[in-house]
Parts: C-alpha cells; sequence; structure tokens
C-alpha cells in the first residue's frame, strides 16, 4: 500500500509541528509513506467561499499530485471531508474523483485512516491528562465519523475517541455540547468575527467547565481559532492535535506527561 | 390576461422536477406493552391529566377541575356552582348557555364535558369529533376540558389514528393534547393561553375481561 | 446594513446573546429528548422527505385534486400568482363582507406578503392571535422566529411592551400574569372578530381538507367564533393523501418544540351550514423556485424551526439579523432566491458545520444550498471585490509551491521581526479578539527535509521513499 501524506497548506505554514507529529507517528508505527513535495492546498477554502473555479484548479493539482498513491492521509478532518465528499466542481466527478477509484475515494483523514488499517494494534500508550475533544464539524458530519448528536443512526466509530480511548490514563471529559461548532468556517472567521468568535469563546468555556487540560481536534483550523481565543484571555488550556498527542504518547523514549506539556 | 390558477399550473407542470426518492413505507408502531403508563406520561407531558375509572358512577369517582362538583344536586342556579357545558347525558349542562344558547356572550363557562373517540399511546391526544359548532366554541371557551373516552380506546400512534378516521367525509375534527399552552414568553411554560387552563382526559374502563389486553 | 453588522450589533450585548442561545438549545434539546422517543425516527424522516419530494413532482395534479375535493364540500378556492393578488384577494372577501375586524394565527405566507400592513390601510383591523406574534406587533417589529416569532426578547421586555399598549401595571414580568393579559385582551378581539385569518400546515388533495396545528387555541378560536374562514397556502403545503399526515405531524412538533404534538391538530373541509371557509393558493415566486435544481429541494419545509433552533449562528446573531421574514438556514436558502443582492450575505451567515441539515425532519440539504448559492454569487460577481481580489492571489501562491514557500516564509520572518502590537493591527479582524499563533520560523516541507537530511547524514536509512528529500531544505 503506496501511502501519501497530505499536510494542508495552513498546517505547513502555521503548525508544522502536527505535521512532524504525523511523520513520528507512522515512523513509530511502521507505515512507509511519501510526502509529495509539489502540495499545497486541496481547495477547500475557495471551495467554501464559492469560487469554484480556484477550487477546481487546485482540485485537480491535488489530484495530479496524489494519482498514483494507494491512499492519501491527511490530519485534517475538513480537508479530507472536501476532496472525499464535495469535490470542487458539483457537476463534475473530476475534482478529487470521486468516482470509483478516484483520489477522492482514496483520501482519509488521519484517525480514521489509522481505525480503519487497525495501526495501532497492540502499541500501549500513555497519556495522563483530562482531555476535551473538539469534534471537527466536517468529520463528525461530512465523514460521518461517529454520530452528530442530531442524528439517531445505527452506532458508528468515533476515530478520534477510539484511538485516544485506548490510552492509558487519559480522561476523556465530558462535555455539554459534544458537537457544536467552534465558529472558524474559514472566511466566516473573518466576515463574520464576532459571530466567529462567540462561538468559539463559548466553545472554550464548555471545555473550561469540562476540566480539560488539552483540547485536542482532528482539525488544527478548529484548534488555531480556539487557541487564539484561549491565548487572549490568559486560559490555561493547551491545544493540541490528535496526532500530536498520539505520538507524544506513543513515543518509546518519553513520558507521555513531558511531551503533552512541553512548549513550543 | 391569463386567469391566475392556469397560469399558475403551467407554470408547475413546466418545471416539474424529478427527484426520485421512493417511499419505502414505514411499519406502523406497535402498542407499547406499557402503554397505559406511556399514555399517562405523555399526557401528563402535555400538563394534562389522566384517569382511568370504571364507567358505574364514574362522575362520582373522578377528580374535578372544579372547585364544585358539577353535578351537585340543587345548587345549578347560583354562581357557586360551576357552568358546565357536557355532551354526556349523565351530566347535566348547566348556568348561562345550558339550554343550547352560545357561549360566544362572553358569560363565563368553568367546565366542558366532552366525548373523545380514541386516545393516540405515543403522543397523549385524543381525537374528537364535535357534533355541533357550539361543542367545539365549549371545548375553547371553557377555563377547563374533561375528554371521556371509553372501553377500547386507545391506538399506538397516529397511523392507526389515521386508520381510524374517515377524513374524505369529516368537516372537522382535532387531536387535543393537553390544555392550550404558550411558551413565547422567555419559553417559560403557561398553561391556558387562549383556551382551557387544564384538560382530564377519563377513561371509562371497566376490569379488564381474563385473558385480553388493551388493543389497537 | 446586513447581516454581518446586525449580528455583529447583537452579538455586543454579550448577556441578550448567552441567554438567546441557551434558550434556544434548551428547545433543541427538547427535540434530541423527542427523537429519542421514536424508535424508527430517522426512518421516519426519510419517508417524510420521500412524501414532501413526491408531492412538488406532482403538484398541479395534486392541487387540481384538491382544488375539486375542497370545492365538492363547499370550500372556495382561489389562486393568487404574487402577494400583491393574494392580498387583494383577502381584502375583497373581507370587504364585500363588510369585515373591518380580523383576527389572525401565525402565517409566514401572510408575513411574506406583507397581508396586515395592506389590510390595515384599507382600514381593517388585524389583530395577531399568537402571544408571540402579539407582542412583536404591539412593538411593530417583525417575527425573529418562525416558530417563537418573540424569542429575542426578555420578559422585562413584554412587561414595558404590555405597559404601554394595554395597561399592564409597570413592572410586570411574570410570564403568567403577562400570558393571563394577553389572554383577557385577546379573548375580548376573538369575540369581536368577523372574520379568521389562518395558515396552513398540510392540505391534503385526496380530501381537500386542510391541516392546521396550534399549542394556543388561537387558530381554533379564530376559526370556531367568526362565520368567515379564510385559509392562505402556499403552493409548497400540499400532500397527495392522508396516509402522509401521521408521518409528517410525527416530525414537525417534534422537531419544532420536543413535543409529541402539539395541542391542536384541526382539520377542516369545507364550510358547514351559515359558514364560508376560503382558501387562497398562493405561488409568490414558488413555481420560480421549483425550477432551480440546486434549490427547489427548499420548498420541502415544513416551518418546524429546527434548523435556526440547532444553527450556532442563529443562536448568537438573532432572527432579526437576517433582515428576512424567515431567518436562519432556510430562510438564508430561501431568500437569496426572492432578492440575491439584497441578500447576499446570507449564504455566508454559516459555518457549513452541517447542524441543520441532521435536524431538518424532511432532509433538505442545506449546507449544500448554501454552498450553491455562494457558486452563483461568485458567477455573478456579488461578492466584494477585495475578497475576490484577494482569494485569487491567494489560489495562484497556492498554485506554485514555491510561491507558497517564498510568500509563506517571508510573511512569517516579517511577523516574527516587526513588533506584536503592529503584526496584530495588521492582521485584524482576525485578532480583534484572539491572539496571532506563534508563528515558526520554518515550514513543515522545511523541516521534514532537514530531518531526512540528518537522518541521511548519520547513515540512518530513511523511512520513507527518498524522492521526496531531493530539493534542498530552504
Amino acid at each position: 500500500m503506496k501511502v501519501g501524506l497530505f499536510i494542508p497548506c495552513y498546517v505547513d505554514q502555521l503548525r508544522p509541528e502536527v505535521g512532524l507529529a504525523v511523520v513520528r507517528l507512522f515512523e513509530r508505527l511502521g507505515i512507509a509513506f511519501e510526502i509529495p513535495e509539489a502540495q499545497t492546498c486541496c481547495g477547500q477554502p475557495f471551495a467554501t467561499a464559492g469560487e469554484r473555479e480556484q477550487a477546481d484548479r487546485l482540485g485537480r493539482r491535488f489530484d495530479t499530485i496524489f494519482s498514483g498513491y494507494d491512499v492519501v492521509v491527511t490530519p485534517s478532518g475538513s480537508c479530507a471531508a472536501h476532496v472525499r465528499r464535495h469535490g470542487g466542481d458539483r457537476s463534475s466527478d473530476r475534482i478529487g474523483g470521486r468516482g470509483k477509484g478516484g483520489t477522492g475515494q482514496r483520501t482519509r483523514e488521519l484517525c480514521e485512516f489509522l481505525v480503519e488499517t487497525d495501526a495501532l494494534r497492540g502499541l500501549a500508550g500513555r497519556l495522563p491528562r483530562r482531555v476535551g475533544l473538539h469534534a471537527s464539524c466536517h468529520a463528525l458530519r461530512d465523514l460521518r465519523q461517529g454520530n452528530p448528536s442530531e442524528s439517531r443512526e445505527p452506532p458508528r466509530v468515533e476515530p478520534v475517541r477510539a484511538l485516544l480511548g485506548a490510552l492509558e490514563g487519559i480522561e476523556l471529559v465530558e462535555l455539554a455540547r459534544r458537537d457544536e461548532c467552534c465558529g472558524f468556517g474559514g472566511l466566516f472567521s473573518i466576515e463574520q468575527e464576532a459571530v466567529s468568535c462567540r462561538m468559539g469563546l463559548d466553545r472554550i468555556a464548555d471545555h473550561e467547565r469540562a476540566g480539560a487540560e488539552i483540547v485536542t481536534s482532528s482539525d488544527v483550523s478548529c484548534l488555531l481559532q480556539l487557541e487564539g481565543l484561549a491565548r487572549r484571555r490568559g486560559s490555561a488550556l493547551v491545544f493540541r492535535h490528535v496526532a500530536e498527542l498520539l505520538a507524544d504518547a506513543l513515543a518509546p523514549d518519553a513520558t507521555a506527561a513531558e511531551a503533552a506539556d512541553g512548549s513550543r | 390576461m391569463s386567469n391566475a390558477r392556469d397560469a399558475i399550473l403551467a407554470q408547475l407542470a413546466a418545471k416539474r422536477p424529478a427527484f426520485g426518492r421512493a417511499r419505502r413505507g414505514l411499519p406502523s408502531p406497535s402498542m407499547p406493552p406499557d402503554a397505559e403508563a406511556v399514555l399517562r406520561a405523555r399526557i401528563e407531558a402535555a400538563g394534562g391529566t389522566l384517569q382511568i375509572v370504571p364507567r358505574a358512577g364514574w362522575i362520582e369517582r373522578i377528580a374535578w377541575p372544579v372547585a364544585e362538583h358539577p353535578a351537585a344536586p340543587g345548587r345549578g342556579e347560583g354562581r357557586s356552582s360551576p357552568s358546565v357545558y357536557s355532551t354526556l347525558p349523565e351530566l347535566a349542562s348547566r348556568g348561562p348557555g345550558a339550554d343550547g344558547e352560545d357561549w360566544t356572550d362572553g358569560a363565563p363557562l368553568d367546565l366542558a364535558v366532552l366525548r373523545g373517540a380514541f386516545a393516540v399511546v405515543e403522543n397523549g391526544a385524543v381525537w374528537q369529533v364535535p357534533r355541533a359548532p357550539e361543542e367545539r366554541r365549549a371545548a375553547l371557551l371553557a377555563e377547563h376540558l374533561v375528554l371521556v373516552i371509553e372501553g377500547d380506546a386507545l391506538v399506538a400512534s397516529l397511523h392507526q389514528a389515521y386508520e381510524r378516521i374517515d377524513l374524505a367525509t369529516l368537516a372537522f375534527g382535532w387531536f387535543l393534547c393537553g390544555p392550550s399552552k404558550t411558551a413565547d414568553i422567555e419559553q417559560a411554560l403557561v398553561l391556558g393561553a387562549h383556551g382551557p387552563r387544564s384538560l382530564s382526559v377519563v377513561w371509562l374502563r371497566d376490569p379488564p375481561m381474563p385473558g385480553k389486553g388493551a388493543t389497537a | 446594513m446586513g447581516h454581518v453588522s446586525r449580528a455583529r450589533a447583537f452579538v455586543a450585548d454579550a448577556e441578550r446573546t448567552r441567554w438567546h442561545d441557551q434558550a434556544l438549545w434548551f428547545v433543541r434539546a427538547k427535540r434530541d429528548a423527542a427523537a429519542d422517543l421514536v424508535p424508527d425516527w430517522e426512518a421516519l424522516r426519510s419517508e417524510a422527505a420521500a412524501i414532501k419530494r413526491e408531492a412538488l413532482e406532482r403538484l398541479p395534479e395534486l392541487w387540481i385534486e384538491f382544488e375539486a375535493q375542497a370545492t365538492r364540500a363547499g370550500a372556495v378556492v382561489h389562486w393568487a400568482r404574487d402577494a400583491e393578488e393574494h392580498n387583494a384577494i383577502v381584502a375583497r372577501l373581507l370587504r364585500e363582507r363588510g369585515v373591518t375586524r380580523v383576527v389572525k394565527s401565525k402565517s409566514m405566507l401572510t408575513e411574506e406578503c406583507g397581508l396586515n400592513p395592506h389590510l390595515e390601510r384599507q382600514g381593517i383591523e388585524v389583530v395577531d392571535t399568537d402571544l408571540g406574534e402579539r407582542i412583536v406587533q404591539l412593538r411593530s417589529e417583525p417575527p425573529s422566529h418562525i416558530v417563537m416569532p418573540a424569542i429575542h426578547l426578555r420578559r422585562g421586555e413584554v412587561g414595558e411592551t404590555f405597559a404601554r399598549t394595554m395597561g399592564a401595571p409597570e413592572g410586570l414580568d411574570d410570564p403568567d400574569a403577562l400570558t393571563a393579559l394577553a389572554r383577557h385582551d385577546l379573548r375580548a378581539r376573538f369575540l369581536a372578530a368577523e372574520a379568521g385569518i389562518t395558515g396552513v400546515n398540510f392540505a391534503v388533495a385526496e380530501t381537500g381538507s386542510l391541516v392546521v396545528v396550534s399549542n394556543e387555541g388561537n387558530v381554533d378560536l379564530g376559526t370556531a367564533l367568526p362565520k368567515l374562514h379564510i385559509a392562505c397556502v402556499g403552493l409548497e403545503k400540499i400532500v397527495p393523501a392522508k396516509r402522509d399526515l401521521p408521518v409528517l405531524l410525527r416530525l414537525l412538533a417534534r422537531s419544532a418544540t420536543g413535543q409529541a404534538i402539539s395541542a391542536y391538530t384541526s382539520h377542516f373541509r369545507g364550510a358547514s351550514a351559515g359558514r364560508e371557509l376560503h382558501v387562497v393558493i398562493v405561488d409568490n415566486g414558488r413555481s420560480r423556485l421549483l425550477a432551480e435544481p440546486d434549490f427547489r429541494e427548499a420548498l420541502a419545509c415544513i416551518r418546524c424551526g429546527a434548523c435556526l433552533n440547532t444553527c450556532p449562528v442563529y443562536r448568537r446573531s438573532g432572527g432579526h439579523s437576517y433582515g428576512t421574514v424567515i431567518p436562519g438556514p432556510i430562510g438564508s436558502v430561501l431568500e437569496p432566491a426572492r432578492d440575491l443582492v439584497a441578500h447576499a450575505e446570507l449564504p455566508h451567515a454559516c459555518t457549513l458545520c452541517g447542524s441543520c441539515a441532521e435536524v431538518c425532519p424532511v432532509r433538505i440539504p442545506l449546507p449544500q444550498q448554501l454552498l450553491a448559492w455562494r457558486g452563483v454569487l461568485a458567477a455573478r460577481g456579488l461578492h466584494p471585490r477585495r475578497r475576490r481580489l484577494a482569494l485569487r492571489i491567494a489560489a495562484e501562491i497556492l498554485s506554485r509551491p514555491t510561491a507558497l514557500r517564498l510568500v509563506g516564509g517571508l510573511g512569517r520572518a516579517l511577523a516574527r521581526a516587526l513588533p506584536e502590537s503592529l503584526v496584530e493591527q495588521l492582521a485584524r479582524p482576525w485578532t480583534r479578539e484572539r491572539a496571532l499563533p506563534p508563528l515558526p520560523a520554518a515550514s513543515f516541507q522545511t523541516l521534514w527535509k532537514r530531518r531526512q537530511a540528518t537522518a541521511r547524514e548519520r547513515g540512518l536509512p530513511a523511512r520513507s521513499d527518498a524522492r521526496e528529500g531531493d530539493g534542498d531544505a530552504g
């Protein structure tokens, strides 16, 4: 199985440690991978902005770059959902190749991939921390990773919870609203800045009330939104991508506690 | 200028969509084994009450929502007696409007006692068909409403309820569930918005015969 | 002034925003609890979705059937192409009968048509009888929610309104007492009314019946007392047959308020002796929407308001921020169809979180529709120029890895070198309430290449293919 890793553009530029965490994690798990150098953006921000032409163009690039891989793995629920579900152009299957065997079908969000391939089998990780899980809307409602609180469908595996829940010592805190949006929403965070911030602050308050020490998510964009709001207010919450928590918890040479506390 | 009807129908015909989303059909919910408890819970959730009593002497057995007993003898004239509109032969109407006069003049009506057709277990509603226009008005203008259902009077869900209703010949009929209510001020529930402040469902049911439970 | 500025103004009142959010979340939670009690909830939604779509496929036949059945039962059926025709028909019916006092129950259609001002201009008094609608009518405001019209108001504000308009004692803010006052005031109006106007939840083609639901009993008082009942119904409200009613009614109240069923579910067919029932069937843009493949499923809407209650944006921006008759997700799909330029901000008043589609009892794909409107806005050049330019530049950069690395690297280096306050200034509005993330010195791609180079120097086998490590680390 040839695995291509897609580290989304904003992760590449703003939170490289998340990409490195995926690398550490894959190395630890013995998963061979490649990181095509030409990769940039899947087109999602343009699609959600309504600019289909630009989304299509970037979508086609993405498709070409990752055409040679059996699986494309990305530490981003929303990018994976875009490539898988929306495509840039709803009238065709060109983008992300939603058709049979297309890139869209072969793209996996990181946690989804780890659970599907049972990659952590036999490995014991440790993370003695109270962790708040921020559900990525796109991972949850587009990729159907778990059951949205609105839905009464038969239970589905929630990969993030399954992976973290298996770590020794971890306590996943109980939120009052377990899957409300953080308010990021791409350009929404700028154009509807006031509402966006109110939404994010409400999420932070929920995690704080629940006693979380670390807030984690499968989407860096949600974390950037929440972390920005929390830091401005001097909140003690720490924000980490799931890949970082897993890589640290499974690292053979570091105790998870140190790793989770490590300042960037 | 073509007329509106033909113009609209032509427009609709010209733009007919095709969604191709077929109905699958739903299995009608079956009667829960604890039908009585479920019905009671649903009625109470809607702010109403359920009283189950044997038929004989039921008027004396149930709790009435008015201070004075609506059938207390010889007190029909005084205002201390409740005014009553009743369609049940065993309980007489009394007070202003008792002689078939309308309640719409604003005379206070304390109590309406009406026959209901059956109750829906899954939501606590009672299907009621007024026999006369004043019956419907009484159901709305009374301070308190009592709906009397009898015997084998439960259906599991709205699906079975509509099987019992002949809509094609029905000029008016309604499901009534709990008293009139509103939560329009700060989501605070207030019973008695425009209609009755209380609704009591009285199920006249004689002790079950051996080997037969309530069925739809 | 658009949604953005009105929403900002609403959010500025943090206490009201918190309360509004929690009041609506409470309704959402009741909806969840109600859904829990229905074993086949998702199958029920699918069935309702299929019923409403079938109805949309068969609109002309169904309305012809309805008309024949309703007429046979003694109702009079009228057709209105637009709001103007609708208002004229209603006004004529009232005028011909010398009616000057009308009670009206909740009808989003008559709101959409602007019926009240039209009748008032002709000297006809129209009293909205739903308590929430009465409150906003007394305040000369539009409803802020399609099911809970006064959800934006606190009890004290209702008290002030009643003190000003109904002579209520100053400072009265108890919901029970306020409701009792309104009940007393409206009871007299019900008794004096000469006509009742209602909306319609479902028109049944098979039998010519109308189904109207309410909790307060106002629909029924308004139709049981006056001799004239005018029912105004949009083209999308038809269902084929009786057997469709249980499916839709089992979903409607549960989705709307978490009730298993509303207090009153009334079935009207024809007119009884000495009484009149008039049904006004209204198009007003619906047949046009039916021709839009990307948006026509919105005509399946049964107006439960669940998408409003669950929408994290609606809950924090208030119904009035939308500036439309129907606010929230469904409004943001329907209203741009009427006037895209006026409502160009609405498809963007959404994070695409998808919650609305999950609660919708008839499975309207609201997020996809909002996304589709964004595409239409872009195609018609209706996005702000600065936004279009910024995205075009961004797309150019992101199409070239070297450009991304160059621009990104320069940007980060600059941001790290400049004083923090200046950077925050430049990064507004992101930074108005958010701290900037600590910017890394190097991008992932750079760090990844370094890591591979180090591994090679140490003579360790690179885990991954060397092909990606060829470029020099920046």
